[in-house]
């Protein structure tokens, strides 16, 4: 725990045992208000997410995942309070965020980070790759001398695989990899206790991509952090993941161990969404059974009565539009789905149409 | 687990004639930098109703290596050398533009990433899509034009093609306007379709349509394909051959099941070692140290060797070029020299786990075994 020993002991914070409970979001609700620019008058609202609960454990890893546009960013952002929310709780170390003043929110934040996707527009370009890592340590005041912070910068360095001789280059020559482990460095540079990730591996290149990952793991297990794990790449969350969320128009509809949702999915967005995922292993093409899902995702201003999925999804029945399907048990699966009709995979439609005649 | 490689009716059809033949083909791009090689003498076929595979890295050359087929560039900066490209017995390289455009669009289509720019955004799509039918033929009247694009609409799945016709492309979804771009690169029945990233941009139950509706019209119209794409799932369920491109240059090409069964370049190797899968545990992932190297300067040598598990830092790697030569399986060639110590058909195989023999690496590292766990602070050495 190289970075922890720089650390003044002043300002240590107990780190959490690992399985203990550091996030706990109850209810989230994030609408944002869609604006005339004319007019100036309120148009709707887009409901990006709508009562989302979960929890993080010192050592875990919870992957949220879904198709562009579900709400797994602002998600992301509104349990650090980046973005407001509009309802709901944020339990960090026991604390409702939301309840937190200025001074009580800024020494949360030191100990929740976030690394965004791109390494390119995420890190100063005017700044070296020493002055980006240090800025934390100044703004929180972490050391007297400026021949300490350099060494705990050093280290952090170390920390993530980088020599600490470039600490003096600029952004713009460091590869993707490269600079999404300065980013990594800089949110570890107030041994923050969870760290969110959004789609922190998206634009990297497998072999780097793998690079990434596999320090990030290192990192779990030598530091006890907790991770939220954006991502849209099904393999990358099953991989890294101990449980998993799938989220849908703002809600989620299926949770629990990756083991879970993976093997026994029993809403049938997910196994939609599993079943589209291409299996690099040609062996493997004609036992793949493909579900494909009628038409695109409604829009989050008007989304469905009912079940949000109802629209695409194959056992929607009438119900399915009246009643709001809970976040459940409900037959004994040995995890929660949002589904009336929730099950183990059973044959579904394949194509929704076949197309003819392309000889005119 | 070492059945023969079953041979599909595409494959037959390569005793035949190639429907495009590439020879030693060279394109390089003035920078402020330098001059990038991007595409550094490469031949290759496509046969008749095949579907080509071209995988590798971000900025290993497959996008340029397809445009400079179709003259997409203004030269300078792009120069293109070398030759022939040999499409239907006429050498491409030596076609007048005025000739060449009889076959831009009509012979051979394109389909790219963003079909944002590749519609005009102030058109509609379906004007765009009659135009494009009757460019080709002059024949067909305005009228005829427009019910062939609103059914080629409908078979892509686009819903209500009748009203949808009339509508510009900021206003269909991501997913629709990839489908819109597949109905109008079909709508001349080309011989041969491009397909430079053709979902990379999308969500996956939607690639999922995509991907139904690109089959079903290649198989229909029995144009041949090229895929290019950096997702090897999307190889493994699609193509029946594959090329693997590292640095302007193949490094490996089989067919599919052969490469994936029994990869022979330690690039590829890497490369499935490296991947997260859903349909396999991996306790840890492979890695490849460093990262592609800079094009305007490429490594002498193989150009892989900074970054390879086997060279063992050996003399031969840094000075000598491998060529791409026929291995013992028909159609499966590897630029490595020495390619031999990868043969997994002729050493004794593990179970499905992808983990074949650990190499060790110059370092005493194992570096491409799911087991290592040393190898994930790759030394980039670009920086
Ligand atoms: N217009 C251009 N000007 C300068 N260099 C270019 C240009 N287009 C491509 N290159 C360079 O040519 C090389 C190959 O590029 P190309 O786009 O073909 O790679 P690619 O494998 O398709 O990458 P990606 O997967 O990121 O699209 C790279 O080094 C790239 O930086
Ligand atoms: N600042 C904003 N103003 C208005 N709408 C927004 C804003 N941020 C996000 N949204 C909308 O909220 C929904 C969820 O967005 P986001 O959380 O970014 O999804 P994801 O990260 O899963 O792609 C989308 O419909 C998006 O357009
Ligand atoms: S509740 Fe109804 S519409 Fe929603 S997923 Fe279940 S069956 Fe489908
Ligand atoms: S030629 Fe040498 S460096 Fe190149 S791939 Fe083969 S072993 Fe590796
Ligand atoms: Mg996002
Ligand atoms: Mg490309």
């Amino acid at each position: 725990m190289v970075s922890l020993e720089m650390v003044p002991d002043s300002k240590i914070e107990p780190r959490p045992a690992p399985g203990q409970e550091v996030l706990r979001v109850e209810d989230l609700t994030v609408h944002f208000p869609v604006k005339s620019t004319i007019l100036r008058r309120k148009l709707g609202e887009v409901s990006a997410v709508d009562g989302v609960s979960f929890s993080i454990a010192a050592g875990e890893t919870l992957g949220l995942v879904g198709e562009s546009g579900c709400g797994k960013s602002t998600t992301a952002l509104a349990v650090l309070r980046l973005v407001e929310a509009t309802d709901g709780h944020i339990f960090f170390n026991g604390k409702d965020l939301r309840t937190l003043g200025k001074g009580g929110l800024r020494h949360q934040r030191r100990n929740m980070q976030i690394v965004l996707q791109d390494p390119f527009s995420s890190l100063d370009p005017r700044m070296t790759v020493r002055s980006i890592v240090a800025e934390p340590l100044k703004v929180h005041h972490m050391h007297k001398k400026a021949s300490d912070r350099n060494e705990h910068v050093n280290e952090l360095l170390q920390l993530v695989g980088l020599d600490p001789a470039l600490a003096t280059r600029y952004p713009h020559e460091f590869s993707g990899g490269q600079r999404q482990r300065i980013s990594i460095a800089r949110a570890l540079a107030l041994d923050p206790k969870l760290l969110v990730l959004d789609e922190p591996v998206s634009s990297l290149d497998v072999s780097i991509q793998a690079q990434v990952v596999n320090l990030l793991e290192e990192l779990q297990d030598r530091l006890s952090l907790a991770y939220l794990f954006v991502a849209h790449d099904l393999s990358v969350v099953k991989h890294i993941c101990d449980r998993v969320a799938v989220m849908y128009l703002g809600h989620i509809v299926e949770t629990g161990t990756a083991d879970e949702v993976y093997n026994s999915p029993t809403h049938p967005y997910t196994q939609a969404l599993l079943s589209a995922v291409p299996v690099p292993d040609p062996e493997q093409r004609e036992h793949t059974h493909r579900i494909i899902l009628k038409g695109d995702v409604p829009s989050p201003m008007d989304p469905p009565s009912g079940c949000r999925f109802r629209t695409r999804c194959w056992k929607a029945e009438e119900r399915c539009a009246i009643e709001t399907p809970e976040l459940i048990d409900r037959f004994n699966h040995g995890h929660p789905s949002a589904c009336h009709f929730a099950n183990l995979p059973t044959p579904a439609p394949t194509a929704d149409s076949t197309p003819k005649g392309w000889l005119g | 687990m070492a059945a023969p490689v079953k041979l599909k009716p595409a494959d037959a059809a390569a005793a035949g004639q190639p429907l495009l033949s590439v020879r030693n083909l060279t394109t390089q791009i003035a920078t402020e930098t330098g001059t990038v090689q991007a595409v550094r003498g490469i031949s290759w076929d496509i046969y008749p109703g095949e579907i080509l595979g071209i995988v590798g890295e971000s900025g290993s050359g497959k996008s340029v290596s397809v445009s400079s087929l179709l003259k997409l560039h203004p030269s300078p900066p792009v120069t293109i050398s070398g030759g022939p490209i040999t499409f239907e017995g006429q050498n491409l390289l030596e076609l007048s533009e005025r000739r060449f455009r009889r076959i831009r669009g009509r012979q051979i289509a394109m389909i790219f990433q963003d079909p944002m720019t590749s519609f005009n955004p102030v058109k509609t799509i379906g004007n765009q899509i009659s135009e494009a039918i009757r460019v080709h033929n002059r024949r067909i009247s305005r009228r005829a034009a427009r019910a062939r694009a609103i059914e080629l609409l409908g078979m892509v799945g686009v819903p209500r093609p009748m009203a949808r016709y009339k509508q510009f492309p900021h206003e269909y979804s991501g997913g629709m306007r990839q489908r819109a771009m597949i109905a109008m690169a079909m709508a001349n029945q080309p011989k041969l379709l491009i397909a430079d990233e053709p979902t990379t941009a999308l969500d996956v139950t939607i690639q999922a349509q995509v991907l139904e509706f690109l089959k079903l019209a290649q198989q229909e119209t029995d144009a041949a394909l090229i895929l290019i794409t950096h997702d090897l799932g999307l190889i493994a369920e699609l193509a029946d051959r594959v090329l693997v491109m590292y640095a302007g240059k193949i490094v490996e090409s089989a067919p599919v099941r052969e490469l994936f069964r029994n990869p022979r370049h330690p690039y590829t190797v890497s490369l499935l070692e490296s991947l997260p899968r859903i349909d396999v545990e991996t306790e840890h992932l492979a890695t490849i140290p460093g990262s592609p190297p800079n094009l305007v300067y490429p490594p002498p040598g193989c150009a892989f060797h900074p970054r390879c598990f086997l060279s063992h830092q050996r003399e031969r790697c840094r000075t000598e070029i491998p060529e791409l030569v026929d291995l013992e399986v028909r159609g499966h060639t590897s630029a490595c020299h020495f390619s031999h110590e990868l043969d997994s058909e002729s050493a004794p195989q593990e179970d499905d786990d992808g983990d074949t023999s650990a190499v060790t690496n110059g370092d005493g590292g194992t570096q491409h075994a799911n087991t290592s766990a040393d190898s994930e602070h790759g030394q980039e050495v670009d920086a």
